[in-house]
């Protein structure tokens, strides 16, 4: 992959002291062939090879590369893990599977994981309408050369049938940490909820919540339209957005010295640590973020911290290093990397 | 989506596992999961209880499952096999179990109509039944509101489409 090119996450975008990305997701399928699951191996191959051909034959093909991960290293698919190009459940599965990767990272489209598509459009800050304007196009120029599995009533069809009908799920990673401090977050997660949106940890389903990061996104794909679904999330972001605001400017009346105290103690021990796991640098990262965010931390640039939360993963710092790195050698590398960074 | 403990509120709280190869999710309201965590989250995690709740999902599916007989001509899944995974094996699934598998879809989405984006080669039929439903619903308003002569001129476009579509 060309490593020339800037990627999405090294911008800030709309919202971007709290909002660090927004996704889209679309799961199709093609129609008069079992989902994966039931796939035979040769009719797998054909189906990543075919669609492969044709994203990379196409008029804007010359921006995408496949990786397929049947061929690929253990090491560069933990790295498409780690940067949410693809998703645990592809990388650890077997038989023909890849991604179509965009060189700038922020369009991948996953070729037999659960469904035979998954064409993903990722960008930085709050732009849930532009990444959905993109997936479309891709979607429309798939469809005009592949036939979808489809029904009238149900939509799309998809493997699990909580994705029927748009088989679109769209997310919102957030940066609360005045939620986490306070434990607003449980009842952030309780009435989004209700009103039909999951709250996640950083790497989706099922995963704890890093670095105060959270992932809001729809659960129903049955209904409501495309942008129903958008606006109703964007309406639930910004209102969250608005409450997370509220509660940092409470704690700073409350109590004035507890964010510049708490913000310049992380900002020092990611400054001067020789080593540092991965996990106690995402907490850090987070809570200088927080400090840059509302202006207490001056001089650490956004994208940078933006840039940071990927980098800094396993994989990533292994495939910087050019080989394997142990534990000790990778936390030792990670504190380096982010001395020489901040 | 739904809890599926109670099949009252909206799930907030999300739990999967994979146990030897099958994949199991649990979806529970804050009321739920609250209740429950003493003993689900810990069985749902522990690679050996994965039995104890094989996916909820799966038993909402298998429910329905004793009825249905048979195996879908384009993938060869019986009614068990989706039960077991919770999942289709293919798009012709649907069609296949859908006696099965409509209630369940009700049950998770709280509908069974799609009405957003659809492929052009779907188009026509579809885009002509869109319109008489939005139609239809224009009329209702309007007798509501009491509108009569608005209410006749969409009754009549109403069923100048109809037609339209069952001379094709």
């Amino acid at each position: 992959m060309s490593e020339s090119k800037p990627k999405w996450y090294e911008s800030v975008g709309e919202m971007g002291d709290i909002v660090i990305s927004s996704r889209i997701r679309l799961a199709r399928n093609l129609a008069e062939h079992p989902f994966p699951a039931r796939l035979g191996a040769s009719a797998a191959r054909d189906i990543l090879d075919r669609v492969a051909d044709f994203i990379t034959g196409s008029a804007g093909g010359a921006e995408f590369e496949l990786v397929d991960l049947s061929r690929a290293d253990a090491l560069t698919i933990g790295s498409l893990v780690e940067r949410h190009l693809i998703s645990p459940e592809l990388a650890s599965k077997g038989g023909s599977r890849g991604a179509v990767l965009s060189r700038d990272e922020s369009v991948s489209v996953m070729i037999n994981e659960e469904d035979h598509l998954r064409i993903q459009v990722l960008g930085s800050g709050l732009c849930l309408n532009e990444c959905m304007k993109k997936a479309d196009m891709l979607d429309d120029l798939l469809e005009g050369h592949f036939s979808y599995a489809w029904d009238d009533r149900l939509g799309y069809l998809t493997h699990c049938p909580t994705n029927l009908g748009t088989g679109l799920r769209a997310s919102v990673m957030l940066h609360l940490p005045a939620h986490t401090d306070t434990g607003e977050i449980r009842q952030l997660a309780a009435t989004l909820g209700k009103l039909g949106f999951a709250v996640r940890g950083l790497y989706g389903e099922g995963s704890a919540a890093v670095g105060s990061m959270f992932q809001v996104s729809n659960q129903l794909t049955l209904g409501p339209t495309e942008q129903e679904t958008l606006d109703r999330l964007v309406q639930v972001v910004k209102s969250t957005i608005d409450r997370e605001r509220f509660l940092r400017a409470k704690m700073e009346e409350e109590n004035p010295t507890f964010l510049p105290d708490k913000v310049w103690r992380a900002y020092g021990i990611l400054k001067y640590a020789r080593k540092i796991s991965a996990g106690e640098a995402m907490e850090l990262l987070s809570v200088v973020r927080e400090g840059v965010s509302i202006g207490e931390i001056k001089g650490v640039d956004m994208a940078l911290l933006n840039r940071l939360i990927w980098s800094i993963q396993p994989n990533q710092l292994c495939l910087a290093a050019g080989r394997a790195l142990g534990e000790q050698e990778r936390d030792a590398a990670r504190a380096a990397y982010i001395r020489d960074s901040i | 989506m739904l809890c599926q403990n109670c099949g009252k509120n909206s799930a907030a709280f999300h739990y999967k596992t994979s146990v030897n190869g099958v994949a199991a999710e649990l979806h529970l309201c804050a009321d739920c999961a609250s209740r429950l965590s003493q003993s689900v989250p810990a069985a749902f995690f522990d690679a050996g209880g994965g039995s104890y709740l094989s996916s909820v999902m799966s038993d909402l599916i298998g429910s329905e499952a004793k009825t249905a007989a048979g195996r879908c001509p384009l993938c060869g899944a019986s009614a068990r096999d989706i039960a077991r995974t919770g999942k289709a094996g293919c798009a012709r699934c649907y069609e296949t179990f859908s006696e099965m598998l409509l209630p369940v879809i009700k049950r998770i989405h709280g509908n069974t109509h799609h009405n957003g984006k659809f492929p052009a080669s779907a188009g026509a039929e579809l885009q002509q039944r869109r319109r008489v439903e939005k139609l239809r619903q224009e009329l209702a308003r309007a007798v509501e509101a009491q509108d009569y002569e608005r209410a006749a001129e969409l009754r009549d476009r109403i069923r100048e489409l109809e037609g339209g579509a069952s001379r094709q």
